[in-house]
């Protein structure tokens, strides 16, 4: 049965919309259960969140090799910008092993997709910070749809959003950068499958750099997880782009 | 100052005091107590000196992060090991930087990246406990695997040092691995008997962990840094009289053959203070005594407990081991170690002449047929950016087998090992590609000068070093060209402040920081090693560096005798005559010259 959310196409007045209204509408479409994750690479998504939905609890997985700058720079920015941060780990079973270093798949699903899975447990609508920009594989990154996998509304308010915006949305709004972009970080995650770019590559190319891998898994809808059909909700709550927060 | 060093010691519960509390507030910085006893487990808190004028005029808190240094023993390294090293990098600020004593540093690291980075290098084996601190810090050895196999005799021995000489302390399992007892509630007051509880695993210092007592350092650990180096007969690439011990093997043919005892120097100390240039001075090691190769680590023991027993533990700046030699004499010093050893040492033979000096730079022959390539690292930072990337290169050369092992030279460079004949042209085409000069590619001068960290994060540099040392060469090169000695091997090392971590007073050319923008400047000591030089000139501006070295080198290029090196040149000619050449100083401090 097709659904608003079933692709990118369904909802066209969001593809025109700006990240604030597609933010807003968000909030006010979902309300409390809205949940947004963040990596806190940068602030763009975590500002965005804390000025148009601010109730909305913005999650950060610590999967235990978030680097220090990282966890610093998640207070930091939280603070300033008012963000409702909460900060989520793996199971208490999981502890700092060496499966990083021969089985990357397993350590992102123990560390990252797992605990995912808990913080949207419950929640219809999910804001995440992907854009097309980011790298080939997201380049048909929808503004909103419905994720099988999770079974809930994914929101990507930033998806249109190129590198140039994502850094004058940062002097716009006099956001600070997480302390590694200026060691040449241009995607950030984990330390230890996490390596600075060279000017002008791929900034996803630092992640699990040296093998094919570019996504954690919790961005893949082609994950071994059960899909959850969408429910057939309608979207009449929203005019477009000129009637948000 | 040292009082404080000494209680802080004794107050320590064998280097814990309250470090793990510590390490439940990642924001804040170290206290003063801890900061100390960091320094133990390899680890220096530093401020970024570049702001600190900045943030304290702003009344902000000072910049602070910490230096991180792993302990290699001889320089030698696993490839499994180089990767955790590379690794943990992303944990500083990116970088590897080899240092003087065959060490890998960390720059900047936050205190919350302090253990992943840790946890990930003992994994592998790998250990920063007692890389600084008041102990027996690393130990030196020559880092070739020759191509007649002898590498063992070095191999075998600085290893046996190694584990001998380790802090025996579980302090470092508690705080950094997590390994039992659990962090005290009462951090003021740990369980002593909950000390003892070491975990094995597979940490690199477990094979010598037992109780929690030092039986050689005893409680309060020695009265300042301990280094030990070896040097092969004829070969003096790591500086074997810049050691409080050197050691140099005694071989059946001379230059060569088996293994059949050790002279032992003692005294060694390349630092000074230019407060009190009266009584603090570099020192180059002398022979004391001769033993056999079983007698070997009872007979350092002997030096280390004498030093432990008798070093002077007021005067933090007249502590090393240098000054109790001269202070009691070379023939009370044997005395202790025959007293310690409970037998009487042999007199040590005259060491052979130093040979050509050997940077191992270049291509060498392995005993297993295949060959090592010596590559020079300016200033030993491995960072990678647009035009060069030493790790890059490095990481991809072990992953496809192409490098088997990693030594780091005393000199800040880099020996890759295991490199097949057929497999040379293509290491050599994958260097270049990286940005990396091979030893034909660079002047000499460039190849042979090395620098200490300094600024911004040495919380001792009085000026720079490492960031002004390319530009500084450039110009030299230039001198030298023009001055008619175009190409000339010339060894110089540049340190930040008196300290002399890269040993620049027995180095040809030494270049001392002063000031913040002024320099001692050093020249007579020789190739090898073994001749102390003199001060040309204080106070110097780094930009005058170039012109004042101008007319010694020109004098060099005509007198020079058949084959006379630039450190000879200048202690024949001696600091009076060239005293004459030198241009007016361009600044002149008060009381000064």
């Amino acid at each position: 049965m097709p659904t608003p959310f079933a692709s990118p196409q369904a909802l066209p007045e969001l593809e025109h919309a700006t990240p604030a209204e597609i933010v807003g509408w968000a909030a006010e479409t979902f309300t409390t259960g809205l949940v947004a994750t963040a990596s806190f690479g940068d602030a763009a998504l975590v500002h965005l969140v804390a000025t148009h939905a601010p109730e909305t609890p913005v999650v950060l997985i610590d999967t235990q090799y978030l680097f220090a700058e990282t966890l610093w720079y998640a207070q930091h920015l939280s603070e300033r910008v008012g963000a409702n941060l909460t900060i989520i780990g793996p199971d208490p079973s999981v502890v700092p092993d060496d499966l990083w270093s021969h089985d990357v798949e397993a350590c992102c699903a123990a560390r990252k997709v797992e605990p995912l899975r808990r913080a949207l447990s419950g929640k219809s609508a999910w804001i995440t910070g992907l854009r097309r920009a980011d790298s080939p594989l997201r380049a048909g990154t929808p503004v909103a749809a419905w994720d099988p996998g999770h079974g809930l509304v994914k929101v990507n308010p930033l998806a249109r959003m190129t590198d140039d915006e994502v850094e004058q949305y940062h002097l716009d709004h006099n956001l600070p950068r997480n302390p590694l972009s200026d060691r040449g970080y241009g995607s950030i995650g984990c330390w230890p499958c996490t390596r600075p770019v060279a000017l002008g590559e791929d900034p996803r190319s630092g992640r699990w750099a040296g093998t094919a891998k570019t996504e954690c898994g919790i961005h893949l809808t082609t994950a071994p997880t059960p899909t959850v059909p969408a429910p057939s909700i309608t979207l009449t709550t929203t005019e477009g782009s000129a009637h948000v927060r | 100052m040292s009082g404080d060093v000494e209680a802080a010691k004794a107050s320590s519960v064998q280097l814990r005091g309250h470090l793990a509390e510590e390490l439940t507030r990642p924001s804040d910085p170290f206290d003063d107590h801890s900061a100390l006893l960091l320094k133990f487990h390899g680890i220096y808190q530093q401020d970024n000196r570049d702001v600190r004028r900045e943030r304290a005029s702003k009344k902000l808190p000072l910049d602070y992060s910490c230096m991180v240094r792993a302990s290699v023993p001889g320089g030698r390294l696993s490839a499994t090991q180089w990767r955790a090293l590379d690794r943990v990098a992303e944990l500083a600020d990116g970088s590897l930087r080899l240092t003087t004593r065959q060490g890998v540093q960390f720059h900047s690291t936050l205190k919350g990246n302090l253990k992943p980075l840790i946890s990930t290098l003992n994994a592998e084996l790998v250990t920063t406990l007692g890389a600084c601190g008041d102990v027996v810090r690393n130990t030196v050895a020559c880092p070739l695997p020759h191509a007649d196999g002898r590498e063992r005799i070095l191999g075998s021995t600085v290893a046996a040092i190694a584990r001998h000489f380790r802090p025996r302390t579980a302090a470092y399992w508690e705080v950094w691995l997590d390994g039992e007892p659990a962090v005290s509630a009462h951090p003021e007051t740990p369980d002593l008997t909950a000390a003892t509880g070491v975990t094995a695993g597979d940490s690199a210092t477990s094979a010598v962990a037992g109780p929690a007592e030092e039986p050689i350092f005893g409680e309060v650990y020695l009265p300042r840094k301990f280094k030990i180096g070896l040097a092969w007969p004829g070969d003096n690439c790591i500086d074997v009289h810049g050691h409080d011990v050197g050691l140099v093997p005694t071989l059946t043919d001379g230059y060569r053959g088996e293994l059949t005892g050790w002279t032992i120097l003692v005294g060694g100390g390349l630092g000074m203070s230019h407060a009190r240039e009266e009584d603090t001075y570099p020192r180059l090691a002398t022979p004391v005594a001769w033993v056999e190769p079983e007698r070997l680590i009872p007979a350092i023991e002997a030096v280390v407990t004498m030093q432990r027993d008798h070093g002077e533990r007021v005067d933090r700046q007249r502590n090393r081991l240098k000054y109790l030699v001269d202070d009691r004499g070379l023939a009370w010093v044997r005395s202790q170690i025959e007293e310690r050893l409970g037998a009487p040492v042999s007199d040590p033979p005259e060491l052979l002449p130093w040979l050509e000096h050997n940077e191992h730079h270049g291509w060498s022959p392995t005993h297993d047929g295949d060959w090592v390539l010596g590559v020079p690292i300016p200033s030993g930072r491995l960072r990678d950016d647009e035009e060069f990337r030493p790790r890059t290169v490095v990481r991809e050369l072990l992953d496809a087998s192409l490098v088997r092992e990693i030594r780091v030279s005393a000199r800040q460079d880099l020996l890759l090992t295991g490199i097949a004949t057929a497999d040379r042209p293509e290491v050599e085409r994958r260097l270049r590609a990286a940005g990396v000069k091979l030893e034909e590619e660079v002047t000499p001068l460039q190849r042979l000068a090395i620098a200490c960290p300094a600024l911004p994060t040495c919380g001792q540099a009085l000026g720079e070093a490492e960031r002004v040392l390319p530009q500084l060469v450039e110009r030299l090169d230039k001198v030298f060209a023009e001055g008619g000695a175009e190409a000339t091997p010339v060894r110089l090392n540049m340190t930040g402040c008196p300290n002399g971590c890269a040993r620049p007073y027995n180095a040809e050319i030494g270049i001392v920081g002063r000031t913040k923008r002024t320099y001692d400047v050093y020249v007579g000591g020789a190739a090898a090693g073994d001749r102390l030089g003199f001060r040309l000139r204080a106070d110097v501006p780094l930009d005058d560096i170039p012109t004042l070295l101008a007319p010694v080198v020109e004098r060099f290029a005509t007198d020079r005798s058949d084959g006379e090196t630039f450190g000879d040149f200048c202690r024949r000619a001696g600091a009076e005559s060239l005293e004459t050449l030198l241009p007016e100083p361009t600044v002149r401090r008060r009381g000064r010259s």
